[in-house]
């Protein structure tokens, strides 16, 4: 992959530079008349947008340059945001690559394929003009008590969802069900409010920190249950800081008497291996949600296969679910979108019985 | 205290007490208020905006530091400023500065206190913006989170660890009380007849010739019995052993429950004919999953319990029936019956005793322990029914195909 994106490197070797021409081509005489903290967050979204597309690039996708692009554009046009939009900011990129091309580190080819994937990204805004690209999350069989229960931590109220937790648990609800019904259609939820701006990220921080809290108050329970001798090891990428997606699929998984070990957000890879050679796991899981962060996967892959590692490899996470057929190109040996295709999916890895749930 | 500061920016700072009633007036800056010591900081408040000057004093008053409270006043010429109202508290007393400009405000508190204003100056002017701060936080909570459930899952591992140690431990002692009674059973169970024996042929041996031919020929048939039934008894313990020590000698098999019926009823006809005693075999067509040997075995001891305390001119009847799932063997016989304090250990090792047949015949003891042993291999289970001189009834239930439930 690194033979192939040389001129990637190049370019991310000139980065600071390319932002700088980038923010003066886009604020013209504004730019020195830029307070030091909206430049700071200026070169901050300039950084973020150029990980997002050069990654898309590498990882040859441009179903997830795609949902970047839309997903940036609903975000950053809110009344309240004063930062840079997607398209104003590819157009200029443009502008300024077309400058870079030197026909040695970075053709005229290279350039096409930039201006071919910004283009088939600004096709694609346009035609879903209007519509969110975070989707509410489907209704549940628990969707009155989720309601509740986002009104409770929409409110900062911890302890009003956590009761609300445990009177369901009272009525004989499943553990398995609190997050597949539950935990996990809040999170949906919580991302769609803050992406349509209806929430701030202190309340984002919150509630996902509140649930974070409630889901460690079953852990009693979870995690005395009867384990079998399967190991699941979990870890999210160097970097990655979104974790509750692995962390619930690792809780759903001890219902279920798998034995997992979660090693938490932004592991190194030396970490990741020592870790798996002392558990020695059936199976293991890595998590990505930012795009930027799937070439870490797919080295951290191939460091395991270095080592002669044979054990199965998934790979999940937001990125996975928009190109269903990414997780090849990592070198993983696949992936799944819920709770009960994962389950499925490592019995069937490890030979075993896949129970009905 | 007056300080340089651009123009068309006012300032105000003032020391209180408590209650908020002004102390000094520190400094102004293009602004004056009609106020003295002693006066109450609300005077200079616009009269309708009270609730946010209690709000901002209640604050201070419970945190020892709040800033930038945006607060209506009224200047000595009645008119009307907003201000960026920020306090703290040391030793009881109120520094509060009020600034049009909240830049202003730190650099005069710098003024005022340079040591204590020039940190504060650093940190509003290069501090880690609030987003950074709740990123923080969040990594942190994640990893207290974290932490808790791997604490929590090697408590449940210690926990299940220390539930098997108790559970070996259990096993442990029930072993070491098996082998215990074990050497109690060999002791009196091979020692009493080896000590007859011993004794028999010590007199024999000792004089011969005192003994008719008759007499010798009974003493030698009485040796015979006893050593065969404790060789008996030697054999049954081995297999109690050889199977309580190893299932793979269990080796099941698929066959007809008549056939094996019949099968240990033949192998005492001769006796229950010299006894007079009647057997009956009678079933459905049903089959039975399990090691032939060992339920033979079963069955044959069960058979020989049964004639050996049924008298004369009784009967003994096999009964197997099955519902495909199961398969029971039944041994009826119309003998002495076995009290009722007897029938709950008969098959236990631990209440082990032999007692004699109706005919004297003497049992080694060991036959019913290990029959239970045998059945419960072979994944089955016995029952016992009786009422002194109303018979005995023993139930044997085996899987009658190798998927059947146990």
């Amino acid at each position: 992959m690194i033979n192939r994106f040389l001129w990637l490197e190049h370019l991310r070797s000139q980065r600071s530079r390319i932002v700088t021409t980038i923010l003066r081509h886009m604020y013209q005489s504004d730019f020195h008349l830029m307070d030091d903290e909206t430049h700071l967050q200026a070169t901050n979204d300039a950084n973020f947008h150029l990980d997002n597309l050069f990654t898309s690039i590498e990882i040859e996708s441009q179903a997830l340059f795609n949902a970047y692009a839309q997903w940036a554009a609903e975000l950053m046009t809110h009344p309240n945001s004063s930062f840079i939009t997607p398209t104003d900011f590819f157009e200029v990129v443009m502008e300024v690559l077309l400058q870079e091309v030197d026909d040695i580190h970075f053709t005229t080819a290279h350039y096409q394929r930039i201006k071919e994937i910004i283009s088939q990204g600004f096709a694609h805004m346009k035609s879903n003009t209007g519509s969110a690209s975070a989707a509410e999350a489907p209704a549940t069989p628990l969707q009155d008590e989720l309601t509740r229960y986002t009104r409770h931590l929409l409110a900062s109220d911890r302890s009003g969802a956590a009761k609300l937790v445990q009177q369901l648990l009272q009525n004989g609800v499943d553990v398995k069900d609190l997050y597949r019904h539950l935990f996990h259609p809040f999170q949906i939820e919580l991302g769609r409010l803050w992406q349509a701006n209806k929430i701030n990220v202190a309340q984002e921080h919150f509630a996902t920190a509140a649930t974070q809290y409630i889901m460690s108050l079953l852990y009693d329970h979870i995690l005395s249950l009867p384990k079998g001798d399967k190991v699941f090891l979990a870890t999210c990428v160097s970097g990655e800081l979104h974790e509750m997606g692995i962390r619930m699929v690792c809780d759903y998984l001890e219902c279920l008497h798998w034995n997992t070990h979660y090693l938490g957000a932004n592991m190194p890879e030396s970490a990741v291996i020592q870790a798996v050679m002392e558990n020695q796991p059936d199976v293991i899981a890595i998590s990505c949600t930012m795009m930027y962060h799937i070439p870490k996967a797919s080295h951290l892959i191939q460091r395991l296969r270095k080592a002669d590692i044979p054990i199965p490899i998934l790979v999940g996470g937001y990125p996975f679910n928009i190109d269903p057929l990414l997780w090849h190109k990592t070198g993983a040996n696949g992936t799944a979108g819920s709770f009960d295709a994962i389950y499925d999916t490592i019995e069937t890895l490890t030979g075993g019985e896949v129970l009905e749930i | 205290m007056r300080s340089e500061n651009q123009s068309g920016h006012q300032w105000c700072v003032f020391l209180c007490d408590a209650a908020f009633h002004i102390n000094h007036i520190l400094g102004l800056q293009e602004i004056s208020f009609s106020l003295r010591p002693g006066d109450s900081m609300a005077q200079i408040i616009a009269p309708d905006c009270l609730e946010r000057y209690f709000t901002f004093i209640h604050e201070a008053q419970n945190k020892k530091s709040v800033f930038f409270h945006e607060i209506p006043v009224i200047d000595s010429e009645n008119k009307p400023l907003l201000l960026d109202f920020s306090c703290i508290c040391h030793n009881d007393l109120y520094l509060v500065a009020g600034t049009s400009r909240e830049m202003d405000l730190c650099e005069e508190l710098v003024q005022i206190n340079h040591e204590l204003t020039q940190t504060l100056r650093n940190r509003i002017k290069t501090e880690v913006p609030p987003a950074d701060y709740m990123e923080q936080m969040s990594g942190l909570n994640n990893e207290l989170i974290n932490m808790k459930r791997e604490l929590m899952k090697k408590n449940a591992a210690i926990s299940r660890l220390l539930d098997q140690k108790e559970a070996l431990n259990s096993q442990l002692q029930e072993l070491i009380d098996t082998r215990d009674l074990l050497f109690s059973i060999i002791a009196h169970d091979l020692r009493s007849p080896l000590s007859s024996v011993i004794n028999l042929m010590s007199l024999v041996s000792i004089d011969q010739g005192s003994y008719e031919d008759a007499m010798k020929a009974g003493l030698f048939r009485t040796v015979q019995q006893t050593t065969a039934k404790t060789m008996q008894f030697l054999e049954d313990l081995l297999q109690w052993y050889r199977y309580s020590q190893n299932n793979d000698l269990v080796q099941p098999l698929q066959m007809d429950a008549g056939e094996l019926a019949n099968e240990a009823l033949s192998h005492f006809k001769e006796e229950a004919d010299r006894k007079q005693v009647r057997l009956k075999v009678f079933g459905n067509d049903t089959s039975v999953y399990a090691d032939r040997q060992m339920i033979a075995a079963a069955l044959r001891n069960l058979v020989s319990n049964a004639i050996k305390y049924t008298e004369s001119g009784g009967s003994i009847t096999v009964e197997y029936r099955g519902d495909g799932q199961y398969c029971q063997f039944s041994v009826i016989d119309t003998g002495v019956g076995i009290p009722a304090h007897r029938l709950d250990s008969l098959f236990d090792i631990k209440a082990n005793k032999s007692t004699p047949g109706v005919s004297g015949e003497q049992g080694a003891g060991f036959g019913l322990v290990l029959t239970r042993l045998m059945v419960e291999k072979n994944r089955g289970s016995l029952k016992a029914y009786s009422e002194p001189g109303q018979g005995t009834r023993i139930c044997l239930t085996l899987p009658a195909n190798q998927d059947a439930q146990t």
